[in-house]
């Protein structure tokens, strides 16, 4: 007893004093906090500690995977002190499944990072914008700059009329295609692929769909499906076609609720319908997630499904890699495609001392200049700003999804970060479960959205 | 009771000319399963499986190579093995997030065992006043939602200028409510003799609890310390908040930090396989204790 008492007592005060002595033995200042200690020590410049918080996104200083994923945004950390000497940058990594809360951790607590990176379905410009939290980089701003923006991203940056989002990256969705299984089907020609912009009506996709519909061993159950619609996770691909059909959530000035219109109604009971009408996608979408939905379509289980051109990496490691083109998503009669357009970007979040607020806004404005941007090329997307210069001109696919890029809709994408995830799918389940029809539910999403534009 | 061979037959039993075995004055025992046990045999059989089965097929996947994860129907042979989803781990800050997981877990269990069992102790065998409001005031504690907590409990710790250090870590996880309440029903149990004969024979108070109290309260203590462990182990919010560079993380949080945009499902699976495996060893070592803790405390006096 004795024995057993002297050495918990003696591991416990060891690791006491380990713990003591071991405050923080990190990384933590970065590249450019390290070669601040040797400012300090001459005291001839006087610090400025900036927090920059970023999520995992390229492992690499150039992006290029050979790294850690915080090594690119420690670069340039680095670079910026070489500019700035009173930097001292630190740069922390979040993760993608409790990044937001430990944001709003620190918001809660009054002491946010100076800049965190976000994108508009995380809905962070809307939900910080509206608490007052962030800093507006509208004097930040050249005419330069807004010149360098296409007005999707002009409009993703904005919470009301001021914006609030230094725009880095930009990357949009198309309708990804199995064109194995079109082959397969002879129904290759019931695809937009010889139109310039790929796009297509509402019914052209219910029938190209339904073509691919089908039973590989003769069944009467299909085995492969000619779309997919999902209620778990990602749910802004599921409200799209209200958007083709000519509606919206909200309207152009943001300050009303318009999801209860006839157009985006329509639009999205045709989602509806093509699960529970037409039976071209697989039973229990109220269950499905879109990471089911992705395993379906890498299995060639779906022939169409939503998404963005990073599926293009992963189909190539596919169990069995096929042949994938991407064409527009499908509009309803009379309107022009609109795709989900999605703007990626940092925020400043509220500064005490002027001096310190001009400084972070000039690392800002350092990461998302036209140079660095173009490391967004590792990760699949497009940089925000024009003068990138089209990076994927030898890429056919990347080209294409640049031109579709011109009908992303950021009032759409922006007012997704108006109701939680939770809900938009939640409204979504009870549809395709037939608990609720598509009017009351977009009912119960109009309600949330007036009550947080008011 | 019929057996294949002498040999097989309890040295404390006979056996008889036909090889069955039986007790002196008790004639011949024959077993019998009843129907009814061997149904529940069978269902809790394929219960067990079917719990089982995601955790065969989580290590299975960790050595394969990614794409076999999303495979449908699912990949289950044995062929085709890779190391590269843990050379791909290993690679990474993983040993360093290790030794901090288990720095927090056994600082906490510690820390769960020493100071909340001296709790347990005082609520159990000592009178002092506002003792039952104290004492459910504790209990109340573990109905409190630990995201409740998060914000004022990060805002002390960040005022206390603690933020990414191994204190961040371990002050707020020493004491729980869960072992203080555990601690005091066992403690209840032992007889107030036991405490009067120590005291007669001129135990300090200091004695008493260490010399008498503690080796009778082993089974709770054990339990208080896995559970501790565990809890410690598997945390993930508190060490995302508490934590700033790479280097303090601690290992549910640092792989999670490793995952991309993309899924790398070898690399999850891989990780997943080396988290589980202390807390697997823990269980199979200790799984008596486990049942234990279940019913501690449910039964007053």
């Amino acid at each position: 007893m004795r024995k057993l008492s002297i050495i918990l007592a003696t591991v416990f005060i060891f690791g006491m004093i380990m713990s003591a002595c071991a405050k923080d033995n990190s990384d933590k200042g970065s590249t450019a906090s390290q070669s601040s200690e040797g400012a300090k020590e001459t005291g001839k410049v006087s610090e400025i500690p900036i927090k920059l918080w970023i999520y995992p996104m390229m492992n690499g200083i150039n992006g290029d995977g050979n790294g850690n994923p915080d090594d690119w945004a420690k670069e340039y950390a680095r670079q910026f002190k070489e500019q700035y000497p009173q930097a001292n940058i630190s740069v922390e990594l979040l993760d993608w499944s409790g990044g937001t809360e430990k944001i709003d951790v620190g918001v809660a607590a009054g002491s946010p990072p100076d800049l965190v990176y976000t994108i508009n379905n995380f809905g962070g410009v809307t939900k910080y914008g509206k608490m007052g939290v962030l800093e507006p980089i509208d004097e930040f701003l050249t005419q330069a700059d807004w010149d360098d923006y296409s007005e999707a991203v002009k409009g993703a940056i904005k919470y009301k009329d001021q914006a609030y989002m230094w725009p880095w990256l930009k990357m949009v969705s198309a309708v990804a295609v199995n064109m194995d299984l079109f082959k397969e089907r002879n129904a290759t020609d019931l695809l937009p692929t010889s139109r310039e912009l790929r796009d297509w009506s509402l019914d052209e996709y219910l029938k190209a769909a339904q073509a691919t519909t089908f039973n590989r061993s003769g069944g009467s159950k299909p085995d492969v499906y000619g779309t997919v619609v999902w209620g778990k996770d990602a749910p802004f691909y599921m409200y799209l076609n209200g958007l083709t059909n000519g509606g919206n959530i909200v309207n152009p000035n943001f300050d009303q609720s318009t999801i209860t219109d006839k157009a985006f109604a329509d639009g999205l009971q045709f989602t509806i319908d093509l699960a529970n009408k037409h039976k071209v996608a697989p039973p229990g979408g109220a269950g499905i997630s879109a990471m089911n939905a992705k395993e379906m379509f890498l299995n060639q289980q779906i022939a169409m499904m939503p998404d963005a051109p990073f599926l293009l990496e992963e189909v190539k490691k596919a169990p069995k890699p096929f042949e994938i083109a991407f064409v527009a998503p499908p509009h309803g009669e009379g309107q022009e495609t609109a795709a989900w357009n999605n703007v990626g970007g940092f925020i400043v979040f509220k500064q005490k001392e002027e001096e310190k607020k001009k400084l972070v806004m000039e690392f800002a404005r350092f990461i998302t200049n036209a140079e660095n941007s173009k490391i967004v090329k590792q990760i699949g997307t497009f940089p925000a700003r024009n003068s990138s210069g089209n990076l994927y001109s030898d890429d056919p696919v990347m080209t294409y999804f640049d031109a579709l890029s011109n009908y992303g809709n950021s009032v759409f994408s922006r007012a997704f970060g108006l109701v939680s995830v939770g809900d938009w799918e939640k409204e979504i389940q009870a549809i395709l479960t037939g608990g609720k029809t598509v009017g009351e539910s977009l009912d119960s999403l109009d309600k949330l959205i007036k009550e947080k534009l008011q | 009771m019929l057996f294949s061979s002498s040999e097989q037959c309890p040295k404390i039993w006979n056996i008889d000319g036909d090889n069955r075995c039986y007790k002196e004055g008790e004639g011949l025992v024959i077993l019998r399963i009843k129907g009814y046990q061997l149904v529940s045999f069978i269902i809790l059989s394929i219960a067990a499986l079917a719990l089982l089965f995601p955790f065969y097929w989580m290590v299975l996947q960790s050595f394969k190579p990614p794409t076999s994860a999303i495979q449908t129907p699912p990949d289950l042979s044995w062929g085709g093995f890779t190391l590269d989803n843990f050379k791909k781990l290993l690679d990474g800050n993983i040993w360093v997030w290790t030794s901090n997981s288990l720095i927090v877990a056994i600082s906490g269990m510690l820390g769960n065992v020493i100071l909340c069992s001296m709790a347990g102790y005082a609520f159990a065998k000592k009178q002092f006043p506002g003792k039952r409001i104290l004492f459910w005031a504790i209990v109340s504690i573990m109905m409190t939602s630990t995201q409740i907590i998060m914000v004022p409990l990060f805002m002390q710790i960040r005022d206390m200028g603690l933020l990414n250090t191994y204190w961040a870590l371990l002050l707020p996880i020493l004491v729980s409510p869960l072992a203080v309440f555990l601690s005091k029903q066992f403690m209840q149990t032992i007889p107030e003799d036991l405490l009067e004969a120590a005291r007669m024979d001129g135990c300090s108070e200091w004695r008493t609890y260490w010399n008498i109290i503690v080796p009778v309260s082993m089974p709770v203590l054990a339990i208080v310390g896995i559970f501790g462990f565990i809890t410690q182990w598997n945390d993930f919010l508190w060490p995302l908040l508490a934590t700033e560079s790479r280097n303090m993380r601690t290992l549910q949080v640092g792989l999670a930090s490793m995952q991309l945009q993309n899924v790398d499902y070898g690399l999850v699976l891989a990780g997943a396989t080396w988290t589980m495996a202390p807390i697997v060893i823990l269980f199979v070592a200790f799984q008596r204790f486990f049942v234990k803790g279940l019913t501690i405390g449910a039964v007053k006096g």
